[in-house]
């Protein structure tokens, strides 16, 4: 027998929803199970959106960093007297360290020539500013003003005053997303610069380690100082990286582990700049 | 209902989330907009706006940084559905909705992306430092909550008008 005519309409309700809702979730489903491999291009959407977003966002971020600017000049206006007298500190301490640096350039200069290495080639750097940062406790990324059309590919290194900030993972026209180095899939190799051992820069969602799988127990102590190591060609070897806070046992107490305070405050990222590694001046001439 | 203006309250909060959000982090967590948005609209529109605002919000959040497209569609579509379960039966000027739905949406959300992450990749390296956020985080975002839901509450009117905008409580004097 069948149901009365009002509960045969809630019934078809109800299952016009259980029809929407279960296709909704296969849909989602499979959109992340395509998109879950290693995509180094943006699709034609995600390039659109980004197209469409980079305006606002630009806007959006001067505006915010014209706010900072204001508030960051009332800050250092209330404590200038203050920041006077460090500074004075400071330039003594500048001179000091000058001379050492003199010195330090001289020594390296002649343990160049000495070890017949060839200079370091300069690259050309390409400036941009953070536009957007992804609100996910889960990657950790921050969007560029810059992209394709500006000279922009993926798995360049990206880098500010302080050291390396990320690695450039995908790029639209105006605009390129750069995977943070605290990132939990960052991965770069290393080099520490105080015994030349070979290691790799690993993200762990809110820190960085750096391991040396083949290094012995002398591989890394605290204090000591990590740089780009020369396998990944897009990344030019020698980029300050960070400083061992805290050494550890890796895997079955085999491996040297180093916790790395890194260089950069990721959490005050403005402006940064991409490294290309080719001699500035090669975009003009091609 | 006027869905244009929900619609541009989203786009606000995103890009407020993806810019002007990174400034404001207290010992690294920053507050989650589009989740206070997402909550607060499925607590006072009911499961369908919820989920189709946090979907939406979602697709934007996931094609703008180019990750796993669909998880946050997922998560926060979940967190828009589940908040407005409960839409029918709450008195809507209660303190307590806001403080509850930012708390419990954010363990939902987390708990969506950890289990859809887990199941991609099982040596998920973030889940430590993500597990030592999501309290900071679920506290935080449960301050914005209450606040965006107050604000919404106080266009309820505007944004559905009768007859769908009567608040619970005074329909019920």
């Amino acid at each position: 027998m069948l149901p009365p005519p009002h509960l045969r309409r809630t019934t078809r309700s109800t299952l016009t929803w259980v029809l929407v809702v279960l296709t909704g979730l296969m849909l989602t489903f499979t959109l992340i199970a395509v998109t879950s491999g290693d995509r180094r291009t943006a699709s034609l959407p995600e390039n659109l959106l980004a197209t469409v977003l980079y305006p606002f966002q630009n806007a959006a971020g001067w505006v915010t960093g014209r706010v900072r600017d204001v508030t960051g000049g009332i800050r250092e206006l209330m404590y200038l007297r203050e920041e006077n007298a460090r500074l004075r500190e400071q330039v003594e301490r500048l001179i000091h360290l000058e001379r050492l640096n003199e010195q330090l350039a001289q020594e390296n200069q002649r343990l160049r020539e000495e070890l017949g290495l060839q200079d370091r080639l300069p690259h050309r750097l390409i400036a941009a500013q953070v536009i957007a940062r992804d609100p996910s406790l889960w990657f950790q990324a921050v969007v560029i003003n810059r992209g394709a059309r500006h000279g922009v590919r993926e798995g360049l290194v990206v880098v500010n005053h302080q050291g390396i900030v990320g690695l450039v993972e995908r790029v639209t026209p105006f605009t390129s997303t750069v995977r943070l180095m605290t990132a939990g899939n960052f991965e770069i190799t290393a080099r520490n610069l105080r015994n030349g051992e070979f290691g790799v820069v690993e993200g762990q969602g809110d820190g960085v380690v750096v391991r040396f799988p083949y290094g012995g127990r002398d591989a890394v102590r605290q204090g000591d100082v990590i740089v780009t190591g020369w396998f990944q060609p897009e990344v030019p070897e020698g980029l300050y990286i960070g400083a061992v806070a805290e050494v550890e046992r890796g895997d079955h107490d085999l491996i040297p582990v180093g916790v790395l305070r890194p260089g950069v405050d990721f959490q005050h990222l403005d402006l940064v700049q991409v490294v290309v590694p080719e001699p500035p001046g090669e975009e003009a001439a091609q | 209902m006027r869905y244009w203006v929900l619609a541009a309250i989203l786009g606000v909060a995103f890009l407020a989330q993806t810019t002007v959000a990174g400034f404001l982090q207290i010992g690294g967590v920053a507050p989650n907009l589009l989740q206070a948005v997402v909550v607060s609209y499925g607590l006072l529109f009911g499961s369908p706006v919820g989920a189709v605002a946090g979907a939406l919000v979602g697709l934007l959040r996931d094609v703008a940084f180019g990750r796993y497209i669909g998880l946050s569609v997922l998560s926060l579509g979940a967190v828009g559905w589940v908040a407005g379960l409960v839409e029918r039966r709450v008195y809507q000027e209660n303190p307590l909705l806001p403080v509850l739905g930012g708390l419990l949406s954010t363990f939902l959300a987390e708990g969506i992306h950890y289990g859809v992450l887990r199941l991609l990749d099982p040596d998920l390296v973030a889940a430590a430092a993500v597990s030592r956020r999501v309290l900071p985080g679920a506290l935080y975002t449960t301050a914005v909550t209450f606040l965006v839901y107050r604000r919404i509450l106080r266009a309820y009117g505007y944004l559905r008008p009768e007859p769908g905008g009567v608040i619970r409580s005074v329909r019920r004097r």
